[in-house]
């Protein structure tokens, strides 16, 4: 495997993390929020779902950009 | 397969083995047998301190630090044995590091370039080298199994400390060890299987002359199984990295992939995107090593305690193979990261 391969493979190990962290963080964010705030669960959700939207668009990013990366091929 | 006489030999020997293997493990002890386990070690995933009390204030020497230590030690007199003897004509031990250097050199040129792949050379090669060395280091025999003795007294102490206000400890539900012996260290015997007593009885019946009863607080586990010693890896490989992607582009150079105002709420957007990946390239190298490390030995300690001497065997292997891929990876990433933090244009680094 040649270091351009191994360079694409590599990077998708990061995209499930990212995901997590994005929506957990989301999440987590939110509950904090909420328990200041006393809208519970308002914020909360609303916090899950930004991290979705930002866990979406960063992973189209990511894969993207290993998609349209050149291989040994071109 | 069955008809060649040395096949079927080699056939029954397995089996029998296995049999035997398996009547002295933990399964067997409940049918008499269990003449080679061991106990099922406490496993608990904060490294355990190797002294009573604190060296200095709230500072304790955990065992994790110890087999840390032990790698750095074992890694710098390799290096110093591998520079002082080298030769035109390379011996075994110069040529192995040849390979190994060379392997990476190259690896990490191709991806980084010559010049980029120079400079974090010696940072990925040491990742890679420390934690390959760590991680074979916990899977030698004594990492786990010889240590402390933490007395009955000692272990309830800890444990209700460690409990939230209106919690009680259930005594008849915590397991402790029974040693030979009055010195405060402990083995993890062959057969000492069936020494397992719950606090409840210990109290109960109080044990006679010459026995104590406790748990083992191991002195060396490998150090990769303490979330400390991974992320303090991913912080000093994070922390060069963004040091890298600021000599190589310029504070506002660097800066301006995360908070980027030129091009509206799109590249704001996408900045908030860059924060979110930088996080999550910390937390990822942590818990990637850590939990493919730890997973690996509380299995190898499962497999100890259910099928003693063979079951181990493939396992021990399948921790080897981990052991240098996860190395593999860790040092891999670091440099895809210093590569893509070094790249002007937008390189997206994952």
């Amino acid at each position: 495997m040649s270091g351009r391969s191994l360079e694409l493979l590599l990077r998708l190990l990061g995209i499930g993390w990212y995901v997590g962290v994005s929506i957990a963080g989301g999440g987590i964010g939110g509950y904090l929020l909420d328990r200041q705030l006393g809208l519970n669960p308002l914020m909360t959700l609303l916090g899950i779902g930004a991290g979705i939207v930002v866990a979406v668009f960063g992973m189209f990013r990511m894969l993207q950009a290993v998609l349209s990366a050149p291989t040994d091929k071109d | 397969m069955l008809g060649n006489p040395k096949m079927l030999l080699i056939l029954i020997v397995g089996i029998v083995v296995l049999g035997v293997a398996l009547y002295g493990g933990a399964l067997g002890a409940e049918f008499g047998g269990g003449y080679l386990g061991a106990p099922l070690a406490a496993i608990q995933i904060p490294a355990e301190s190797i002294t009573a009390d604190a060296i200095i204030g709230d500072f304790h020497i955990t065992n994790t630090m110890i087999a840390t230590w032990a790698a750095i030690v074992i890694l710098a007199l390799v290096s110093l044995v591998v520079r002082f003897r080298i030769t035109e004509v390379p011996g075994r031990l110069q040529g192995l590091f040849e390979v190994i250097l060379e392997f990476f050199m190259d690896l990490t040129e191709s991806i980084a370039g010559p010049e980029r792949g120079r400079k974090f050379f010696p940072l990925v090669m040491t990742i890679f080298l420390f934690i390959v060395v760590s991680n074979w280091l916990g899977i030698l025999p004594g990492f786990g199994t010889i240590g402390r003795i933490e007395t009955v007294d000692e272990l309830v102490h800890h444990r209700e400390a460690a409990l939230d206000e209106g919690e009680h400890l259930d005594l008849a539900k915590l397991n402790v060890v029974v040693f030979e012996g009055d010195g405060n260290l402990g083995i993890l015997g062959f057969g000492s299987v069936g020494d397992v007593k719950t606090v409840e009885e210990i109290e109960e019946h109080p044990l006679e002359a010459g026995k104590q009863a406790g748990i083992l607080v191991p002195f060396l586990r490998g150090a990769n199984t303490d979330i400390n010693t991974t992320l303090a890896i991913a912080l000093i490989a994070m922390l060069l990295v963004q040091f890298w992607g600021f000599t190589a582009l310029g504070v506002f150079g660097h800066l301006g992939k995360f908070f980027n105002f030129k091009e509206g709420p799109i590249g704001l957007f996408v900045g908030l995107l860059e924060i979110i990946s930088e996080i999550a390239k910390i937390i990822s190298f942590t818990f990637r090593l850590f939990g493919n490390i730890f997973a690996g030995e509380v299995l190898l300690v499962a497999m100890m305690f259910l099928i003693p001497l063979v079951g181990i065997i493939p396992f021990l292997g399948l921790e080897l193979f981990v052991g240098v891929i996860q190395a593999f990876i860790f040092s891999m990433l670091t440099l895809v990261f210093a590569t893509a933090a070094t790249t002007p244009h937008h390189g997206n680094s994952h």
